[in-house]
């Protein structure tokens, strides 16, 4: 169980999620165009509630946490017009802040991808 | 003549969607008045299930955020009216302390249970929302509580449930943890090391029993 995982999570949220937003952004330009002036505030904010559930998957080591989430979460993309690949390329740059900014959670988070996207 | 609790569930919703509140009101708390239904049954059966499906409305996208805000309203007002149809039994001296877990939203099950607590003679002294964890344990030890329960929901809270139990442990304080991401992830209970789970809202009294019993 991650549980000093999850709680190292929860305590950066914020800054992790800022974190995120910056690298998805850079990563993908057309963000800015297609989201406008409030669309990297909504992809810190997005980001913030994926770190929540990923924060409580590793604190319970239950990966069903985040296949869950994300199931839930697919019909409110397509209602909203995000592409399933902005949401992977926001999982993605989770995993290189967590490198950059709670190195000992990074480990245990890829292996939760990992089961989550066995699972899926 | 026994409640239909599946039209009863139906006629609410629909009454609620045409936003007759009154009607509503009086059509999902009659059965209980009439005494057809007992209030833990209203809760499990009516209540319940009806908010979760207001829930899947709004995912669906067949509910508005306004209308299940208005939904989410009337099934409060439900609730608050039907316990009004019953006395509490007399106190039997126990405490018990209710809170979401922090940062959990949802907390019409919480509510529920301590009202099914106070009808069965417990003190039960309701937090509802957004307690930070070292305010909550440190609340319970205050006031001497028997024991905690814990709702959660979702599993958005689940480290600060597992915090809010650690520390109400500190302090000598049983915890039961509830909620619907209790029951559709054993692993929560597991991981927060709680003395009792109740999932059920019509079990609550029963598990405390248990719990205060052993």
């Amino acid at each position: 169980m991650s549980l000093e995982a999850g709680n190292a999570i929860a305590g950066a949220e914020r800054r992790l999620a800022v974190r995120v937003a910056e690298l998805v952004y850079e990563r993908l330009p057309g963000l800015e165009q297609r989201y406008g002036a409030l669309g990297r505030q909504r992809c810190e904010d997005d980001t913030a509630l994926h770190l929540r559930f990923v924060a409580s998957a590793l604190a319970t080591d239950e990966p069903q946490i985040v296949i869950d989430y994300l199931a839930w979460l697919a019909p409110l993309l397509e209602r909203f017009d995000v592409p399933p690949e902005d949401v992977d390329a926001n999982f993605v740059a989770i995993g290189d802040a967590l490198r950059e900014l709670v190195p000992a959670a990074a480990a245990p988070y890829a292996t939760l991808l990992t089961a989550v996207f066995d699972g899926r | 003549m026994a409640a239909d609790l599946t039209t009863i569930r139906g006629d609410y919703l629909e009454q609620i969607r045409q936003g007759d509140r009154d009607e509503a009101l009086s059509l999902v708390t009659g059965p209980v008045e009439r005494g057809e239904i007992d209030l833990a049954t209203f809760y499990d059966e009516v209540l319940g299930p009806v908010a979760a499906r207001v829930g899947d409305l709004w995912h669906a996208g067949a509910m508005t955020v306004a209308e299940e805000h208005y939904a989410t309203a009337i099934n409060r007002d439900a609730r608050l009216r039907a316990r009004g149809f019953f006395e509490p039994a007399q106190r039997n001296g126990r405490r018990v302390l209710l809170a979401c877990a922090p940062e959990e939203q949802h907390d019409l099950g919480l509510q529920m249970a301590a009202d099914l607590l106070e009808l069965a003679g417990y003190e039960a002294s309701m937090l509802g929302m957004r307690t930070p964890a070292r305010d909550l344990a440190s609340f319970a030890e205050q006031i001497k509580a028997d024991a905690v329960v814990l709702s959660c929901s979702t599993p958005l809270t689940i480290t600060g449930l597992i915090d809010a139990v650690r520390l109400c442990h500190l302090r000598g304080i049983r915890v039961v943890v509830g909620g619907r991401a209790v029951r559709d992830y054993p692993a929560v209970a597991r991981a927060a090391e709680a003395d009792a789970i109740c999932t059920v809202t019509s079990e609550i009294v029963a598990t405390l029993e248990a719990l205060l019993s052993s």
